[in-house]
């Protein structure tokens, strides 16, 4: 049986204590004007930005673009953050509101342009247009197929309603407790439980030919 | 709202290692039980990595500096050129009646002028009334030549005065 992850969770928790007390201190260094302080929290979290903005924008630069828009929020804000809640849960907060606004100013016109330009591109991607191809058949290589789980999971987490797009990513790829998440996204925690409780399901679902053997390529 | 059974949402809690560590222990071996709790921890496990492993490929494709150069330009550009670029503006502010009292200011100009003009009218000699008589022509007392000689004229002017006319020779007088 899978070892459940909450030993993992509570080490976490340990390191999560004294890395909010840096981050609390780098932004007083913020708010006194200090720009390597700035340069310090961009560091330390740009990526894991990225990589959450990947999970609900819909390509690499509309990613960049968000984290980019993120941090200058942050930056022109900084004054207003009092540290009630943590940096990391305000900076995701930040950076999941600049990513769904991209989304939605996008998807209007995207919407528009679905046309069989868009169908023709998944249809040479992944045979008829659907999105489980018959990679195993093909034997393709190892990053062939990351790259081809890669599309299949932007692609589901595309498929997803908004509310449960942001819950799992923030939950899978970015590790946040209920708590954390319940303070990022402004909803009860048992509303995030529910939420993300459905969100894998269908994850499950969309997922369901990459993710057999997924666990034993692990490691 | 979405319903969340009680026995899915603590398995959820479980493997999101959301509960105490007593209700930890209850779980396990209830799991020990129940074959589907099982293959639905597996099955979270596989869509977690998955999305671990994806979401660490994404992350290590960006260029940190370029990323944080274009942050910098966002930051920095409003700031340091318009103010060397523009001369400073006074600052303006909304005066409260502002824009009567500026109406007022111009009628009350106009007045002032347009009293200074007529006064101006009023007050210029009409040259008719005048009885100083006009003094036409002029009287020359004495005229220096110095090493040249000349001859001074009367002659009448086309408004009938009286003018000087003084003529100066080119030769001056003792060189050869």
């Amino acid at each position: 049986m899978n070892q459940p992850l909450s030993k993992a969770s509570k080490n976490e928790e340990a390191t999560e204590g004294s890395s909010k007390k840096g981050d609390h201190d780098l932004v007083q260094r913020v708010q006194a004007g200090d720009s390597a302080a700035f340069r310090a929290l961009f560091d330390k979290y740009h990526r894991r930005a990225f990589a959450v903005a990947m999970g609900v924008v819909k390509n690499e630069d509309d990613a960049l673009d968000a984290v980019q828009n993120a941090f200058v929020k942050v930056h022109k804000n900084v004054h207003k953050f009092e540290g009630s809640s943590s940096f990391y849960t305000w900076l995701y907060r930040i950076v999941m509101n600049v990513s769904i606004d991209h989304v939605r100013r996008t998807s209007r016109r995207k919407n528009q342009d679905f046309d069989e330009r868009v169908l023709h591109e998944e249809s040479d991607v992944a045979g008829d247009g659907a999105l489980m191809p018959s990679v195993t058949d093909a034997n393709p290589g190892k990053a062939a197929l990351r790259r081809e789980l890669g599309s299949a999971i932007q692609a589901a987490l595309d498929e997803l309603p908004e509310h449960h797009r942001e819950v799992i990513v923030l939950r899978e790829i970015e590790g946040m407790s209920y708590e954390e998440m319940a303070q990022t996204l402004d909803v009860p925690k048992g509303t995030i439980m529910s939420r993300l409780f459905h969100a894998r399901k269908k994850m499950q679902v969309a997922l369901a030919p990459y993710l057999s053997g997924e666990a034993d390529s692990e490691d | 709202m979405e319903s969340l059974k009680k026995e899915d949402e603590r398995l959820q809690m479980f493997f999101d290692g959301e509960l105490a560590p007593e209700d930890e222990v209850a779980v396990r071996r209830e799991l020990e039980r129940s074959p589907e709790g099982a293959t639905q921890l597996r099955e979270w496990e596989q869509l977690r990595s998955a999305m671990k492993r994806v979401s660490a490929e994404w992350a290590g494709e960006i260029d940190s500096d370029a990323l944080f150069a274009r942050i910098e330009s966002d930051i920095g550009a409003p700031v340091v050129p318009i103010e060397h670029a523009k001369p400073k503006l006074p600052a303006l502010r909304v005066v409260p009646g502002g824009r009567e009292r500026r109406v007022w200011g111009g009628v009350a100009t106009g007045f002032a002028a347009a009293a200074a003009i007529f006064l101006a009218v009023m007050a210029w000699p009409d040259p008719q009334l005048d009885p100083t008589p006009v003094i036409r022509g002029s009287e020359v007392l004495e005229a220096d030549f110095g090493s040249n000689t000349g001859t001074i004229f009367e002659v009448e002017g086309g408004a009938g005065e009286s003018l000087a006319v003084v003529w100066i020779d080119d030769e001056e007088v003792g060189l050869p």
